[in-house]
C-alpha cells in the first residue's frame, strides 16, 4: 500500500487520473492506453459489468444495460438500471473509481489507496457526500474533495505564482456550470466567490439538436421516436459528435441510416445541420450562465474590468459561441493559459501532492475556497415560521465556524428544532432542506429568555457539521449530528392525545391536517418542506394536547389552519 | 470579549488597506487551511474585520462620560455586551454604573439601547426622553426616541418625533422605515408614501446592502398607494426590478406579492395595463434562476389575463359566466351539467352573434377557448340551431326536476312553451314528430313551480 495520493476528475463525460511527483504532473494512461476514460458503467451480455469504452461503446446497442452521465444523477436515490438489477448512482460511480484505482495502481506501479477527487463547486452537501461515498466504496481514502473551478485554477497558478491578478474561472462541463472568481497573490489563491447552475451542460446543448434531428425525421418519416431506446441512443451519439464537428467546422451532415422502420421498411436520417442554426438552438441556455457570472463578480466586489484572464474548463467551452459570449459579456477573449480538458485532474494532483508532501513548501501553492450556498435554519420572526436565518453567507472562506444566537420564542418551551437550509431566499420556503435535528433540556422559562447559540462548522470538503448549545448552562443543548440524519425518534409519544382533556377542541383540525397531509404525501412532487412542516405543528399540536396548554395548542392549531387555507 | 485583531495579522492600528492585505496573504501562506485549519480560521477572522470598509462604529458620535478609568471600562464592556446581544447584562452594567456614578450620558445611552433590545420599551423611552431633554442638539436620540415611541405604541408622539428628526437630516433606512409605518398607522398615506420614495432613492446607491429596505418600502408604497399616482409606482417598480436584477432571487415571494397587490389596485379600478405587467413579470422571471417558480408566475399571469376578461367589453355576460362555470365547476357534477346546459341555451339565444364572441376567445383567451371549441363546432355545422336546442332542451327539462328553478325558462319563457307546441300541419311538413317527452297535463309542470302542469304552462 502506497501512500501516494493522486488526483482524480470524476466528470459527467470523461474521467481523468493525474499525478504530482518531482515537481510536475503527470496525466494517468488507463490500459487502453488513453488518459481519458468515458464515465460509462455498463452490463456486457455476459452480465459482467463493464467500465470505460467498452461500456461507452455498447451504448447504442445496448442503452438498457449502460449508464452514461451518473454524475447527473449522483446525490439522488433514482436506481438506474443494467439490464435487470437497479443500481445507485452511488454504486455506478464507485464501479468507475474501482476502475481508475485499478488502472493507476498499475501504471504507478503500486496500489494507490489515497485520493482527491473532484466536484463541480456548486455541489450541494448531500451530493459532496454522495462523491466521498463512492471514493470510500470503490477503496479510496478520499483526503479532499476538490472544486473543479478551483483545481483548474490551481494548474493555472502554479506556473503562474508570481503573478498578482484576479481571474475568472468558466467551466462549462458535460452537465454543470461553474463560474468561480480568484485572487491570485503573494503564492496565495484565494477563491473570492463561486456560483453556478447545477444543470447546464454539454448534455443540455445535445439535447437541442436531438430534439431538432428527431422532429426533422418525424416530420419526414412519419414515424414516431416516442419509447424508442435504440432511437435516442443512436441520435444522441450523433447530436454529441455533430456538436463537436461544428466547432471546427461550419456544416456537419448526420447521417444515421436505419433509425427506425416502418411496416418493415426501415427509415434512415440525413440531415444538414449549420453552425449558425446550432447557435441559435444553445443561445437561451448560454444566456443561463449570465446571472451566475454576473453574481460572483457582484459578490466578489470585482468589476470585470478588473479581470486579468479568464480561464476556461470543460470540453464544451470549445464550442465558438462560448468564446464570443463571454466576450461580449466581460469584454474580454478567454485565455487558452490551461487546458480544457486536462486542468482539473492536473489540479487534483497538484492539491493531492500538497496533502501528502510530496511538494516542497517553497513551491506550494496556498489555496483558500469558499462554501458556494448561504446557509442558516428556520426561525420564528414574530409573523411567520417562514423565515431564514443566515448563519453562513455564501462565499464565506472555509473552513469556518460561525454561531449565531437565538432567543426562545415560546414560554417555558423545553425543546427547539433546528431545521437547517441552504439557499438565499428570505422564505424557507422556497430555499433547500438539508437536516433537522431536536434539542431538549431547555430550562422552561418565559420566551425570549433563554437564548441557543447554533454553530455551523463548514470543513474544507465543504460539508457542513451543526451544533447547538445552551447559552444559560453552557450544555451541549442537543445532538452533534452531520446534518443529513434527520432525528429520530420523536422526544414525546403523541399517540395518544385523544385521551387528553383539551383534545375535542381540536378534533376536527387534527382530523383535517392528517387527512391533508395524507393527500399531499401521495401526490407527486409534494412539497416536502410544507409537509415536513406540517408534521412537524401537527406533533407539537398533539403535545400541547397532552401537556394541557390550551395556550400554546390554540396558537399551533391557527398556524395549521392558516397552511390548509392557503394550501388546500 | 474583542480579540486583538491588529496583533493576529501583526499590523500597526494604523495599518492601510494594502498593509492589512500583505500581512494576510503572508500569514496565510505559513498557515495555511491545509496544515493548521484552527490558526487559519482565526487569521481569517481578523482579516475579515479589519477590512470590512463599513465595520460598525458603535460610537459615530462622542458621548460624555465621568473621567475615571473605571467608568471608561464600564462603559466598553457595555459595548460589547449590546454588540453580543447580551442585552441583560448590559443593562445590569448600565444600572450599575449609574448608581456608581450617577446620570453619566453614555450610560444612559446605553441603558436605553439595551432596554430596546431586551424588550423594556417603556423604560427606554423615558431615558431616551431624558437624553432628548438634557441633549436637544444630539439627533441620534431623537431619532431613537422616534423609534421607541412607535415601538412603544405611542403613535402620535411617535409621528411628531418622526417629522421632528427627519427635519434635522436624520436619513437612515432604519429610520426611514419605521418613520413610515407609522405614518401608516396613524393613517397620513401621503407623508409616508414621500417618505418611502426618499428611502427608495437613498437606498438605491447601495443596493446589495439594502435590498430588505427596498423591498419593505414598495411594499409600503403599494399598501398606501391610494392617493399616489400608482403609474409612478410602477414605473420606479420596473426601474428597481432591472437595478437588482442580481438579487431577486433572495426576494421572489416578497416580489411576487407586490406584483399581485399591484395588479389589483389597477383592476379594482378597471385600469389595468396588462401589457406592463405582462413585461414586469417576464423581466423579473429573467433574473430568476429557470425562470423562478413556475407555478406562481402562471398563476399572475393567469390572474392578469382574468381580469383582463373581466372588463373586455366585448365579451357578453352570458359567455363571461359560460366561462366561469366552465372553469371552475361545482363538486356535484348534476349541478355542474345543469350550469352548462343552462349557459349553452343562453348563448344559442345570442347565435349567431356570439360567433364573433368564439373568435376573440380563441384569439385573446385561449386557455377558455378550450372549454368552448366542442360546442363552437357544433354551433358551426348547420345553418339551423334548432334541433341542437332541441336536443339540449331535452336534457335541461330532465335534469331541471332536480332543481327548484329552471333559470333559462324564467328569462325565456316561450322556449318552455314551444317545446309543446304541436303543429298540426302534418300534410305540408310531413308528420309531426314531438321532439319533447309527452309532458302529462297532471303531472308537475316542469318549469319548477309546483304546480299541475294544466294549471301552469299548459294552460293555453
Amino acid at each position: 500500500m502506497s501512500d501516494k495520493i493522486i488526483g482524480i476528475d470524476l466528470g459527467t463525460a470523461t474521467t481523468e487520473a493525474a499525478f504530482f511527483a518531482d515537481g510536475e504532473v503527470r496525466m494517468i494512461e488507463n490500459p487502453d492506453g488513453r488518459v481519458i476514460t468515458p464515465s460509462a458503467v455498463g452490463m456486457d451480455e455476459s452480465g459482467n459489468l463493464v467500465v470505460g469504452e467498452r461500456a461507452r461503446a455498447q451504448y447504442i446497442l445496448a442503452p438498457e444495460r449502460t449508464a452514461i452521465e451518473v454524475k447527473r444523477k449522483i446525490g439522488t436515490e433514482e436506481k438506474i438500471q443494467l439490464g435487470k438489477t437497479g443500481y445507485t448512482p452511488v454504486e455506478l460511480s464507485s464501479f468507475l473509481l474501482k476502475y481508475v484505482k485499478r488502472y493507476t495502481s498499475e501504471a504507478l506501479g503500486e496500489e494507490i489507496t489515497r485520493a482527491v477527487i473532484s466536484v463541480p463547486a456548486y455541489f450541494d452537501d448531500v451530493q459532496r457526500r454522495a462523491v466521498i461515498e463512492a471514493g470510500t466504496m470503490a477503496g479510496f481514502s478520499v483526503e479532499r474533495i476538490i472544486n473543479e473551478p478551483t483545481a483548474a485554477a490551481l494548474s493555472y497558478g502554479i506556473d503562474h505564482m508570481e503573478e498578482e491578478s484576479y481571474l475568472l474561472v468558466y467551466d462549462l462541463g458535460g452537465g454543470t456550470f461553474d463560474v468561480t472568481l480568484l485572487e491570485l497573490f503573494e503564492g496565495v489563491l484565494e477563491v473570492k466567490a463561486s456560483a453556478g447552475d447545477n444543470q447546464l451542460g454539454g448534455k443540455d446543448f445535445d439535447e437541442c439538436l436531438v430534439r431538432l434531428l428527431r422532429s426533422r425525421f418525424e416530420e419526414q418519416s412519419d414515424i414516431s421516436l416516442e419509447g424508442n431506446l435504440y432511437a435516442a441512443a443512436r441520435l444522441k451519439e450523433a447530436a454529441e459528435g455533430c456538436k463537436i464537428a461544428l466547432s471546427t467546422r461550419d456544416e456537419s451532415i448526420v447521417r444515421i441510416p436505419m433509425l427506425a422502420e416502418r411496416n418493415g421498411i426501415p427509415f434512415g436520417l440525413e440531415e444538414t445541420v449549420t453552425r449558425a442554426q446550432f447557435e441559435d438552438l444553445i443561445s437561451e441556455l448560454l444566456e443561463r450562465t449570465h446571472q451566475p457570472i454576473l453574481r460572483a463578480l457582484d459578490d466578489a466586489g470585482i468589476r470585470k474590468e478588473e479581470l486579468a484572464g479568464v480561464l476556461l474548463v470543460g470540453g464544451s467551452t470549445r464550442i465558438p459561441l462560448v468564446s464570443r459570449d463571454i466576450e461580449q459579456l466581460i469584454g474580454m477573449a478567454p485565455s487558452s493559459a490551461i487546458d480544457p480538458d486536462f486542468s482539473v485532474a492536473r489540479g487534483a494532483a497538484i492539491q493531492a501532492g500538497i496533502i501528502s508532501g510530496a511538494m516542497e513548501e517553497e513551491n506550494e501553492l496556498v489555496v483558500t475556497d469558499v462554501c458556494p450556498f448561504t446557509l442558516g435554519i428556520q426561525v420564528w420572526d414574530g409573523m411567520t415560521s417562514d423565515c431564514m436565518s443566515v448563519i453562513l453567507p455564501r462565499n464565506t472562506t472555509i473552513p469556518v465556524t460561525r454561531k449565531e444566537r437565538y432567543n426562545t420564542s415560546n414560554d417555558y418551551q423545553t425543546t427547539a428544532k433546528i431545521s437547517v437550509y441552504q439557499g438565499d431566499s428570505r422564505m424557507v420556503s422556497r430555499n433547500h432542506f438539508l437536516g433537522t435535528f431536536d434539542i431538549g433540556g431547555i430550562p422552561p422559562r418565559k420566551a425570549m429568555r433563554e437564548q441557543i447559540d447554533v454553530y455551523f462548522s463548514y470543513n474544507a470538503n465543504g460539508i457542513l457539521n451543526v451544533r447547538a448549545q445552551l447559552v444559560s448552562t453552557g450544555a451541549d443543548a442537543g445532538i452533534t449530528i452531520n446534518v443529513m440524519e434527520n432525528a429520530e425518534d420523536e422526544i414525546l409519544d403523541v399517540s395518544n392525545w385523544k385521551e387528553a382533556a383539551y383534545a375535542s377542541d381540536y378534533r376536527s383540525v387534527i382530523r383535517r391536517c392528517e387527512r391533508f397531509l395524507d393527500k399531499a404525501k401521495k401526490k407527486a412532487g409534494a412539497d416536502h418542506t410544507m409537509v415536513d412542516e406540517l408534521e412537524d405543528l401537527l406533533y407539537r399540536l398533539k403535545k400541547a394536547i397532552i401537556l394541557d396548554n390550551p395556550e400554546e395548542a390554540d396558537d399551533l392549531e391557527d398556524e395549521i389552519l392558516e397552511i390548509l387555507e392557503t394550501e388546500g | 470579549m474583542g480579540k486583538d485583531y491588529y496583533k493576529i495579522l501583526g499590523v500597526g492600528r494604523d495599518a492601510e488597506a494594502k498593509t492589512i492585505k500583505r500581512a494576510y496573504f503572508k500569514l496565510v501562506r505559513q498557515f495555511s487551511p491545509e496544515k493548521d485549519p484552527e490558526r487559519f480560521q482565526e487569521i481569517r477572522e481578523a482579516y475579515e474585520y479589519l477590512s470590512n470598509p463599513s465595520r460598525e462604529a458603535e460610537d459615530s458620535f462622542t458621548v460624555s462620560l465621568p473621567n475615571d478609568p473605571t467608568a471608561q471600562q464600564l462603559y466598553d464592556m457595555m459595548c460589547n455586551c449590546l454588540k453580543n446581544r447580551q442585552n441583560q447584562e448590559a443593562i445590569g452594567l448600565a444600572e450599575r454604573s449609574i448608581d456608581l456614578f450617577g446620570e453619566s450620558e453614555g450610560f444612559v445611552y446605553n441603558l436605553a439601547r439595551a432596554q430596546m433590545r431586551a424588550g423594556n420599551t417603556g423604560k427606554a423611552v423615558k431615558n431616551f426622553e431624558k437624553l432628548t431633554q438634557r441633549y436637544p442638539d444630539q439627533v441620534q436620540y431623537r431619532r431613537d426616541l422616534a423609534i421607541a415611541y412607535q415601538t412603544r405604541g405611542y403613535g402620535n408622539k411617535a409621528l411628531a418625533a418622526f417629522r421632528n428628526a427627519y427635519e434635522r437630516g436624520v436619513r437612515d433606512p432604519e429610520f426611514l422605515n419605521m418613520y413610515s409605518l407609522t405614518c401608516n398607522d396613524r393613517g397620513a398615506a401621503e407623508e409616508g408614501c414621500r417618505v418611502l420614495i426618499e428611502q427608495i432613492r437613498l437606498c438605491k446607491n447601495n443596493i446589495r446592502e439594502n435590498m430588505e429596505y427596498l423591498i419593505d418600502a414598495f411594499m409600503g408604497r403599494v399598501v398606501m398607494a391610494g392617493e399616489e399616482s400608482s403609474r409612478t409606482l410602477e414605473a420606479d417598480f420596473f426601474a428597481f426590478v432591472e437595478d437588482a436584477s442580481l438579487y431577486i432571487g433572495e426576494y421572489e415571494g416578497p416580489i411576487a406579492q407586490i406584483v399581485e397587490a399591484l395588479i389589483d389596485i389597477r383592476a379594482m379600478v378597471g385600469d389595468l395595463d396588462c401589457d406592463y405587467f405582462r413585461r414586469l413579470i417576464a423581466r423579473i422571471r429573467k433574473s430568476l434562476p429557470n425562470g423562478g417558480d413556475q407555478k406562481l408566475w402562471e398563476n399572475q399571469l393567469a390572474a392578469i389575463t382574468d381580469h383582463q376578461f373581466d372588463s373586455d367589453d366585448r365579451i357578453s355576460q352570458t359567455v363571461r359566466d359560460a366561462c366561469w362555470t366552465f372553469s371552475d365547476p361545482f363538486n356535484d357534477s348534476t349541478t355542474q351539467r345543469f350550469a352548462e346546459l343552462d349557459l349553452k341555451l343562453r348563448m344559442l339565444e345570442e347565435w349567431p352573434g356570439i360567433r364573433a364572441q368564439f373568435q376573440i376567445l380563441k384569439q385573446d383567451y385561449p386557455d377558455y377557448y378550450r372549454y368552448f371549441r366542442d360546442y363552437a363546432a357544433e354551433l358551426e355545422q348547420g345553418p339551423d340551431v334548432d334541433p341542437l336546442r332541441q336536443r339540449l332542451l331535452k336534457d335541461y327539462i330532465r335534469l331541471a326536476r332536480q332543481f327548484e328553478e329552471a333559470p333559462y325558462f324564467r328569462d325565456y319563457p316561450e322556449r318552455l312553451r314551444s317545446l309543446y307546441t304541436v303543429s298540426w300541419d302534418s300534410g305540408a311538413n310531413g308528420a309531426y314528430r314531438r321532439d319533447g317527452k309527452k309532458i302529462g297535463r297532471n303531472d308537475p309542470c316542469p318549469c319548477g313551480s309546483g304546480k299541475k302542469y294544466k294549471n301552469c304552462c299548459g294552460r293555453n
